[in-house]
């Protein structure tokens, strides 16, 4: 037993009663061995994770347990004696790489300053192993590396900065707080496997926290599921994923897309083939039976873009700069009740096509023929897309005042259904957004969307920043919408998973270019384009 | 807004202000310009509670009447500064290009000198006068309610809900005055504060240098400018308009930033 | 160096501009400086005859070209009110207001970083609170209404100098600065205070940042952490404010010449407006003027020195 935690409760001093953020909770971790952490946002995993550090919030404290570095309890340690087995002895890497890295600071200097703070090397003894050290890593050039700042690399490369300073006291401990979440799809795998080898080569125990459950099965043998605050369940990754006892895990697990899940279970029967596959793998079907079920698809086209290209200038603050391609000649179409999918990385060009279509931008060059006259917008972020000033119901009045012809009584009439029709009650019409969860204010989002009776609404990334179960319930929301007044959608995600559940058809883009489209199922079974493999192959 | 106990004592000072400020429109101890031959330069007492100056005249009225002057000054200027810094900053922030470039490029030229020396130079071509001060430092605190209003509008211009409007067909004037307006609202309110307390303490300066408010008008900035040639015999002339000043600048800093 | 130049080159069109905006707004105005010679009931003949001696009835535009060309050889033209050239009445004017300004600036820099740190570093502690409440009320305080109080305290009640009795660096150089310190103080205080909030404020956003959880998590002490990471990225804003805080402290002389009754450049232009005295006001103007685009030219440069973010992405900023 190389480092436990035991009976750790983490309570917000600043709240009356205190709130507790942890509960009483005991796990430890063997030498050599990978430790995956799961649970939805605010279960408590990213906080446990921070207590070994010693770096949760100051308005987080910890009132009772233990946690032991080979015997030695942490907890009990001068602020000074627990310094110095940081970076030394536990080392960390954080979720978002930018602005993990200080800004200013050299990325050589910045890791070489573990050395400095641990060991007794020479300057030249410590610029040698920091060379060393990025090579480790797989990051060439480390000479000329050493001088660059943040700024200047790729988020996978400061990723990679990132665990060559955790690295190089070469620690026992390696607690990675989801460590790929910020990355771009293709370079997630790059950086898991970098993890691994770490594992691998140097021994060090590593403990994974993530979301994602794909990222767990892969990586890790031991897992724990948090909830609340609370172990739900711990053990071998194969019993939990597979057999989960506890109803949280099993919900957690429904909430994983088909697509992911059929995958799971494939290759686990595929490993395991004398199982026979359980009651679960039916109720998963539920949601996508959609292709052939829900709305009626017609071959009435909605939506036809034809040579569809949107560029613009950089640097253009006087003079015009270089030009920058985003959207390069794309051409479909969407038929009337149809849900087609567009799938992408970050900087493929998704959105920006969309603006396009919906009329958010002055400039593209092609054709857009768009039936309805007004379309409509989900967004990411729903914090963003509504009015945070103004009351619910002011937000839902004002494209009705805007349209006009609506007696007053009539808006308050027509706000009251579209807001039971969403699954909200009447009061949240008086609330301000921040007083919404954040499935709440999706509801609101969509709500405000269909007010004025429009037929195709774009979903762009709109369930992306969601937890699972509530993406799950957006989600049936939307379907039954579409059913109940025959929509029409253009669903945009990077998820491959939530693309392969709801949509029809699915078009991939990759920089700025449509590289392939087609049915869904078609697509997903067998993929032309060398870019749609690749993602399929991030995806698990 | 975070209750604090800064925020406390500045409302506190603030509320002290606003009843010196509210009973001396109705009731002034004095006359606040009558003199008298025989109380000059009287230290504070029961009759005069803040003393007399150099012509007999009741110090405590005289900073009631002033401190209405300098307010009056002061609101009339951030008036003039903060609806035409707003109006320009909504339009160059929300439409951006060229023009907005241009336009920013004189406000931060302008806004990279010191306010004394352009209010100076807008005096000395407007002239002297307690008008022409407003209309000096109105101007000269245009460029800070651009940048600031101009900032909050290109990032609210970005953000989704300004997006969901347009889709929903809201003209531009709607956009701008209906749906993003009431969300700068608080750092507006913040600016006009910051706006009020320097044009209080600019008209007391240009007042003192005697380039603003003129005699017989009685303005904090001005008794100042009297007090000054007093300074030895009669210390308590100064104090009560300077003291005046720092309360009430005070007191809004301290409600505005807690 | 392809950006000094074309820093350089802004630096030469904006006071050209400035030049032209000094000069036209002085065209503005009705009535010129010959009435103030002249007096209000003088004859249109004699005012005719002296406008055009001065020149006065050219063009706009050449009359733009001779003061420019003149003020490049350094001669500013006379002053009305003294009858001496311009450039006379400066020279002697420009060590006071110099020295005091740069006593003022000394001031804001010895006492402003170690407080402003001192302050950040335990947040919300009492010594924190203390100089947020400090820094409040100096900030509220008119530096002229400043030095009328220490005129008072040092000067009235403990005696330390003689109120008004200034005495020439020519004269004596010990008495000057002597006498100069206060006025300087008076000025320093209230920027000090801004710049010590600035500074607290500036540091506080910094430790909210990922970065300094990392650094913590590789085992830096608080110090560690405040001196090695945190400094550097909050002293970044402070550059542009400190610029502006220098240009402020040479206006503020304007004032605070007043109430000691300097003989600077604060009263000669103050003088000259109150008397329409219009080549003194260029003059002075345009002084204040050309040393504040040489601080931001400066303080640009400062910028990409210390900011890699500026200086690697070519000079946008």
């Amino acid at each position: 037993m190389l480092l436990e935690v035991k009976n750790l409760t983490i309570g917000f001093v600043d709240t009356k009663p205190t709130q507790q953020v942890v509960n009483q909770i005991s796990f430890h971790i063997n030498k050599g061995e990978i430790l995956g952490i799961v649970g939805e946002s605010g279960s408590g995993k990213s906080m446990t994770a921070l207590s070994i550090m010693g770096l949760q919030k100051d308005s987080a404290r910890i009132t009772s347990g233990e946690i032991n570095l080979e015997g030695k309890n942490l907890l009990g340690m001068s602020e000074k004696e627990r310094r110095a087995y940081l970076g030394k002895e536990i080392a960390m890497v954080f979720q978002e790489p930018m602005t993990s890295l200080n800004p200013v600071m050299k990325i050589g200097d910045q890791v070489s300053e573990m050395l400095k703070l641990h060991t007794n090397l020479s300057k030249q003894e410590r610029l040698e192993k920091t060379y060393q050290s990025f090579e480790e890593v797989g990051l060439s050039n480390p000479k000329e590396l050493y001088d660059k700042y943040p700024f200047e690399l790729s988020g996978g490369m400061r990723q990679r900065v990132m665990i060559a300073m955790a690295m190089i006291c070469k620690p026992k401990v390696l607690i990675a707080d989801e460590p790929t979440t910020a990355l771009d799809v293709s370079v997630q795998a790059q950086i898991l496997e970098l993890l691994k080898k770490m594992n691998e080569e140097y021994g060090v125990s590593i403990i994974l926290i993530s979301h994602d459950l794909g990222v767990i099965r892969t990586m890790c043998k031991q897992v724990i599921v948090m909830a609340e605050g609370n172990i739900v369940e711990q053990g071998q990754v194969e019993d939990i994923l597979y057999h989960p006892k506890q109803e949280y895990t099993i919900k957690l697990l429904e909430a994983i897309p088909s697509i992911h899940r059929n995958r799971m279970q494939k290759q686990h029967n595929k490993e395991n083939e004398k199982e026979s596959a359980d009651k679960q793998t039916v109720n998963v079907q539920e949601l996508s039976n959609h292709a052939n079920g829900i709305g009626n698809v017609s071959t009435d086209k909605m939506l036809t873009v034809s040579n569809l290209s949107v560029s613009y200038y950089k640097n253009g603050r006087i003079h015009r700069g270089e030009r920058k391609e985003i959207v390069q000649e794309a051409s479909f179409y969407i038929n009337t009740g149809e849900v087609v999918g567009i799938v992408g990385e970050s900087g493929s060009g998704k959105s920006t096509l969309a603006k396009a279509i919906v009329g958010l931008l002055s400039t593209y060059e092609g054709h857009v023929q768009c039936e309805e006259a007004r379309p409509q917008m989900v967004f990411q972020d729903p914090y963003s897309s509504l009015n945070q000033a103004k009351r619910i119901e002011w937000i839902l009045e004002e494209p009705l005042k805007i349209q006009g012809g609506f007696k007053k009584k009539e808006r308050k009439q027509l706000v009251r259904e579209r807001l039971q029709e969403v699954g909200l009650s009447e009061e949240i019409g008086k609330r301000y957004i921040h007083q919404l969860s954040g499935g709440q204010r999706q509801r609101v989002c969509i709500a405000a969307a269909l007010m004025l009776q429009s037929r195709f609404v774009v979903l762009d990334e709109a369930v992306s920043a969601l937890d699972v179960t509530i993406q799950r319930q957006i989600l049936t929301l939307l379907m039954n919408l579409k059913r109940k007044h025959n929509l029409t959608y253009l669903f945009i995600s990077h998820d491959m998973n939530v693309i392969h559940e709801i949509c029809d058809r699915v078009l991939v883009m990759h920089n700025g270019r449509i590289v392939e489209q087609g049915e869904t199922e078609d697509v997903f079974a067998s993929p032309k384009a060398a870019y749609t493999k690749k993602l399929l192959e991030a995806v698990l | 807004m975070k209750v604090s106990w800064n925020r406390i004592i500045g409302a506190i000072l603030v509320g002290i202000v606003l009843l010196f400020v509210i009973i001396g429109v109705f009731y002034t101890p004095y006359d606040p310009n009558a003199m008298n031959g025989a109380a000059k330069s009287q230290a504070p007492s029961l009759l005069h509670w803040l003393g007399t100056d150099n012509f007999g005249r009741d110090l405590l009225s005289r900073v009631m009447e002033g401190s209405r002057t300098t307010f009056f000054v002061a609101i009339a200027t951030v008036a003039i500064g903060g609806t035409i810094g707003t109006l320009v900053g909504a339009l160059t922030g929300f439409y951006g290009g060229r023009i907005d470039q241009i336009i920013m490029r004189i406000n931060d030229g302008i806004t990279s000198f010191p306010s004394i020396l352009l209010t100076l130079v807008i005096i000395s071509v407007f002239g002297i006068g307690k008008y022409k001060i407003i209309w000096a430092l109105g101007i000269v605190f245009i460029p800070s309610f651009v940048r600031v209003v101009r900032s909050e509008y290109m990032v609210q211009k970005e953000m989704d809900y300004v997006k969901t409007a347009k889709l929903m067909g809201a003209s531009d004037v709607r956009i701008l005055f209906l749906h993003i307006l009431p969300n700068i609202r608080p750092i507006l309110v913040s600016t006009i504060t910051i706006g009020f307390n320097n044009a209080v303490l600019a008209e007391a300066g240009m007042s003192y240098l005697g380039l603003g408010v003129q005699p017989p008008d009685a303005s904090l900035g001005r008794m100042l400018s009297e007090a000054q040639a007093y300074l030895f015999s009669a210390p308590w002339y100064a104090i009560a308009p300077g003291v005046m000043i720092v309360i009430t600048v005070l007191g809004l800093s301290l409600v505005n930033e807690g | 160096m392809k950006y000094i130049l074309k820093k350089i080159s802004t630096l030469i069109i904006t006071l050209f501009l400035v030049t032209i905006f000094t000069f036209t707004a002085f065209q503005v105005i009705p009535g010129d400086s010959v009435s103030s010679t002249l007096g209000m009931d003088a004859s249109p003949e004699a005012i005719q005859a002296l406008r055009h001696e001065r020149g006065l009835d050219d063009p706009l535009v050449i009359r733009y070209g001779r003061w420019l060309g003149g003020v490049l050889k350094g001669d500013f033209g006379e002053s009305t009110q003294y009858n001496m050239p311009v450039w006379n009445l400066l020279s002697t004017r420009l060590t006071v207001t110099i020295w005091l300004a740069a006593i003022s600036i000394v001031l804001i820099f010895l006492f402003s970083f170690p407080i402003g740190i001192l302050s950040a570093k335990k947040e919300d502690g009492f010594f924190d609170r203390l100089m947020v409440f400090l820094t409040q009320t100096f900030m509220a305080i008119p530096p002229f209404f400043l030095g009328m109080i220490l005129t008072l305290v040092f000067g009235v009640c403990l005696k330390w100098f003689i109120p008004g009795n200034y005495v020439s660096f020519q004269e004596d150089k010990g008495k000057f600065f002597a006498y100069l310190i206060y006025p300087a103080i008076a000025m320093a205080i209230p920027k000090i205070a801004m710049t010590v909030k600035f500074l607290r404020s500036s540091i506080r956003r910094q430790m909210h940042f990922e970065y300094v959880r990392t650094a913590k998590s590789k085992g830096n002490s608080k110090r560690g952490i405040l001196v090695k990471h945190v400094l550097k990225n909050a002293c970044i804003p402070v550059i542009t404010f400190l610029g502006m805080i220098i240009a402020d402290v040479l206006a503020g002389s304007i004032i605070i010449e007043q109430v000691f009754n300097l003989p600077g450049m604060g009263r000669l232009l103050v003088v000259a407006i109150a008397n329409r005295d219009y080549a003194v006001v260029q003059a002075v103007v345009l002084y204040i003027a050309t040393i504040v685009v040489v601080i931001n030219l400066l303080v640009d440069i400062l910028y990409r020195v210390i900011d890699p973010r500026i200086s690697k992405e070519g000079g946008a900023r």
